[in-house]
């Protein structure tokens, strides 16, 4: 397969018909990958002469070139640049270390560069025990080092091609899936790589790139920009410390050059580059809010959604039980957006509604004070019984236990439902019972209708099932939510059967017009639109931009005082930004 | 472990197993490869022999890759 060795010649002309049966076959693929980590993990001479003949073989820029195999280069590019770990045994009482970088060296007569490895002369690289051919990294200047196999892709070069976005759209995936991103790991890889080695590139003409195309409103445009942010977001949110990855790694270099003011001058140059990336990224933030994207209508519906007397009555302590925190289908961070809404001032009282949640295991204590009767409350109960009945023990115990809990009548924590949600109640009042219909506060407890007994009790046993007896903070969670989902169902089948008697016909008509309604759009599944998020992938796209920005805010403040600075004056100022970068980095 | 490898490549080249069956060893090789990193210096420390059994078994396993691809 891999020609004899030599030099490398990474631009010589290939016909597409070159990797067809690589694309045909995916146990040819897996046959690659196997070859290539095989090459990784073997000894120096056999690794030199291997690397050479398979990226000889491969062609790899023009691999990614071409749209056909603009995926499996990818993957290729993927395996060959990341490097080999060990495995961490925790047993061992050594610990390997493990260095997450990859270095190349660039060779000045022969212009290549090589990638540092173990067995090198240099000391600090002695214990780095991976390696890599570095092809994402454009290396180390002027160092004449010994050269193993010889490459060089710099990002210059391959920017452009990496996010084509004619490949990225079409490329096609390797499982055939439609709906694959086209922005993918190797995308964010890339650039984060990209950040520590060429922090200049990184800050003059990548993220201006990728954030300049919220001009075009298509998905990979939104992909574009979402990927800009993050990527921006890791060097300049100030908890990510990227400061101090970027010395380590120059730190490190330093030593390799012998050279004193190398570490000063990139340490200078980091400052430059921060200071050039964080106004242009705030002059671009305010741009994409302002833009259809981030629309401004979105942003005041949410501002008014917290400051109405809706979102008060929603957080009612008798609803914390049920539903912690206001569950926004628009944002879901909604701990973010307190924050971030006190901090400007919009809202004092979110963060105390957040604070106060009373959790499930609060409310049994609460209700088992209440009652004086542990056991009757207690959520374990019903799975003890279940579970003495399968070990087939004490009869006796059995029967106590029966005693105080009978899930027919109680049917299941029945008090926990405190609802406020007519579609139940409704019938009650009808009947004259002041009480609700599962009778929270008094003696007189009253079996709701038989349907939803059925169902919650289907439900409670699914729940059940998957929390296990353990508490489960995140587990509860979520099943909170599910059985929010749950309630929020149409029941308009289960309402047919009640639609013999009047007052069946006068709920569902109140049921129009009361809060829950006009929350959601109720249907079937809502289960899935509200647990998994908008199946839209623009929409999702377009929360999660919106999430990223409101986490950027926080250290970027300026970008709220220009916000509202009129579209076409942001976009100039944008594009400004842009061409003084350039200037000065040129 | 070149025993090892050379079984799994024996049943990998051989037509009589099912293909389904050799992505499932294929996976599990590569799965191998990566984790038992013969490089690491500790363990050639313990027993230097190991890395020139692993160089032997990673040997075999890219002829087999080569003769596979070609």
């Amino acid at each position: 397969m891999f020609p004899g060795a030599g030099s490398i010649n990474l631009n010589r002309k290939v016909s597409s018909s070159h990797w067809d049966h690589l694309l045909e076959s995916p146990f040819n693929q897996h046959v690659l990958l196997l070859a290539i980590q095989v090459v990784k993990v073997s000894e120096e001479a056999f690794y030199q002469d291997a690397l050479l003949r398979l990226m000889n073989w491969l062609c790899l820029p023009q691999m990614l070139e071409n749209k056909r195999t603009f995926d499996l280069a990818c993957r290729l590019l993927m395996e060959i640049s990341t490097p080999e770990l060990f495995k961490v045994q925790e047993f061992m009482h050594w610990q390997p270390k493990i260095l997450n970088h990859i270095y190349l060296l660039r060779d000045q007569e022969k212009e290549c560069c090589t990638p540092l490895v173990s067995h090198t002369d240099l000391q600090v690289f002695n214990q780095m025990p991976h390696r890599s051919p570095g092809l994402l990294n454009p290396g180390v200047e002027s160092y004449g080092g010994p050269s193993y196999a010889k490459f060089r892709i710099s990002f210059q070069q391959t920017f452009r091609t990496i996010f084509d976005p004619k490949l990225m759209e079409q490329a096609p995936s390797a499982k055939g899936a439609a709906q694959e991103k086209s922005v993918k790991l190797l995308h964010s890889q890339y650039l984060e790589t990209m950040a520590i080695y060429d922090i200049e590139y990184f800050q003059a003409t990548a993220i201006p790139e990728l954030l300049l195309s919220v001009d075009k409103e298509t998905v990979l445009g939104q992909e574009l920009v979402l990927l800009g942010l993050r990527q921006a977001a890791k060097v300049l949110d100030p908890s990510q410390n990227f400061r101090q990855k970027y010395m380590t790694v120059h730190e490190q270099i330093a030593d390799v050059f012998r050279d004193p003011d190398y570490a000063a001058a990139q340490s200078s140059l980091l400052d430059l580059s921060l200071a050039r990336l964080t106004n242009f990224v705030e002059s671009a933030l305010v741009r994409i809010i302002q833009s259809p994207v981030f629309s401004g209508k979105a942003v005041q519906d949410t501002l008014d959604f917290f400051k109405s007397s809706q979102y008060k009555d929603l957080c009612s302590d008798q609803m914390g039980a049920l539903w912690p925190s206001p569950s926004l289908s628009l944002i879901k961070e909604s701990e973010y957006v307190s924050k971030f809404l006190k901090q400007n001032g919009f809202a004092e009282y979110l963060v105390e509604i957040n604070a106060s949640t009373v959790t499930f295991e609060d409310h049994v204590e609460i209700m088992s004070h209440h009652f004086e009767n542990r056991d009757a409350f207690d959520p374990h109960a019903a799975q003890a019984v279940q579970t003495n009945k399968a070990d087939g023990g004490n009869d006796a115990g059995d029967g106590e236990l029966e005693g105080l809990y009978e899930e027919g009548v109680h049917g299941r924590y029945d008090d926990f439902f405190v609802i406020p949600n007519e579609q139940y109640a409704r019938a009650n009042d009808e009947d004259g019972q002041a009480e609700g219909a599962y009778g929270t506060r008094g003696a007189g407890r009253r079996q709701p209708p038989e349907y939803i007994l059925e169902d919650m009790n289907k439900t409670q046993a699914s729940l059940d099932k998957e929390l296990g007896r353990q508490w489960d903070k995140l587990k509860e969670r979520f099943a909170r939510r599910r059985l929010m989902a749950y309630l929020l169902e149409d029941r308009s089948s289960a309402n047919a059967k009640l639609a013999r008697n009047e007052s069946a016909k006068k709920k569902s008509e109140a049921l129009k017009d009361s809060w829950l309604s006009d929350a959601y759009p109720i249907t079937e599944k809502q289960n899935l639109v509200i647990y998994g998020g908008s199946p839209c992938l623009k929409r999702q796209l377009a929360v999660k931009l919106r999430c990223q920005i409101l986490r950027m805010l926080h250290y970027l403040p300026r970008v709220f005082e220009n916000a509202f600075v009129s579209p076409s004056l942001c976009k100039n100022l944008m594009l400004r930004e842009k061409d003084e970068i350039q200037e000065l980095t040129d | 472990m070149t025993a090892l490898f050379n079984e799994m490549l024996r049943y990998l080249t051989s037509p009589a197993v099912k293909n389904n069956f050799k992505l499932v060893l294929l996976k599990a090789l590569r799965h191998l490869v990566a984790q038992l990193n013969f490089r690491d210096p500790a363990l050639l420390e313990f027993n230097p022999e190991l890395n020139l059994i692993w160089q032997d078994a990673v040997r075999s396993v890219y002829d087999y890759a080569d003769k596979i691809l070609s």
